[in-house]
């Protein structure tokens, strides 16, 4: 059976079987991920004039939830939204999700608010692969 | 020629050879994976329960793969393992033995 198999698989012509769904149950968008990556830039901004404690703390934790949010949004749009056809036209897609989602992990690392403004220019990368998806 | 050879053997093959499309089938199956279909299978025997097979999908004849989730009255109900990302029985309706191509040899 296996050498009938291996036999067949090579000479036999591959046809496509389908085992998807066909509901539209996804709406995408880069904007979810640009909004919260604005947060975490705006916190970046604000943090050097704080002086409470509290203030500091808090700050710290919105922009470690913001940047997590941001890093959620990413994946979903790269892991649901775009596809194989996609990749073709754009090739260096899996490397700009791979530096953006990186960058979302620096934000929270980081104060310097030039950390926030890259991980912007990346999702702004995104916005415009995205936005040539849909023309 | 060549076509014609190739077309012949697709005919006459008691297997057919797919490239899968769609992540219904996760995390048994995934998007791009190839897998066979023995067309012989059920001449000799009834499908069974939890076996997953080849059809044609009842609203287009295009070729789905999914398992048997349940038989009643020699129809069968057949889903996607991803429950949550399908298209199955559960929108058009229990299948016919007659739509059944065989069965997925994994």
């Amino acid at each position: 059976m296996t050498a009938l198999l291996s036999f067949l698989s090579k000479m036999l012509p591959t046809q496509t079987a389908y085992a998807h769904c066909d509901l539209p149950c996804g709406v995408y968008d880069p904007a979810q991920a640009r909004i919260e990556a604005e947060s975490v830039m705006m916190i970046l901004k604000k943090y050097e004039g704080l002086h409470e404690e509290y203030q500091k703390m808090r700050a710290i934790m919105i922009k470690e939830q913001r940047a997590e949010l941001v890093k959620h949004h990413l994946w979903i749009l790269w892991t649901d939204y775009f596809k194989p056809e996609h990749l073709e036209k754009h090739p260096n897609l899996h490397d700009l999700f791979w530096r953006a989602t990186k960058a979302a992990g620096k934000t929270k690392q980081s104060i310097d608010p030039a950390d926030g403004q890259k991980l912007l220019d990346l999702i702004a990368e995104i916005t415009e692969v995205f936005n040539a998806t849909k023309k | 020629m060549f076509h014609k050879l190739l077309s012949t053997l697709l005919h006459v093959s008691p297997i057919y050879k797919y490239k899968i499309l769609g992540n219904s089938m996760l995390p048994t199956l995934k998007d791009g994976d190839v897998v066979f279909i023995n067309r012989l299978t059920y001449l000799f025997r009834k499908p069974e329960v939890g076996e997953i097979i080849g059809l044609n999908d009842p609203r287009d004849n295009k070729v789905l793969i999914k398992r048997i989730l349940k038989i009643t009255e020699n129809k069968y109900f057949v889903t996607g393992d991803n429950k949550q990302s399908s298209t199955d029985s559960r929108q058009f309706g229990m299948i016919e033995k007659s739509a059944i191509i065989g069965r997925v040899l994994i």
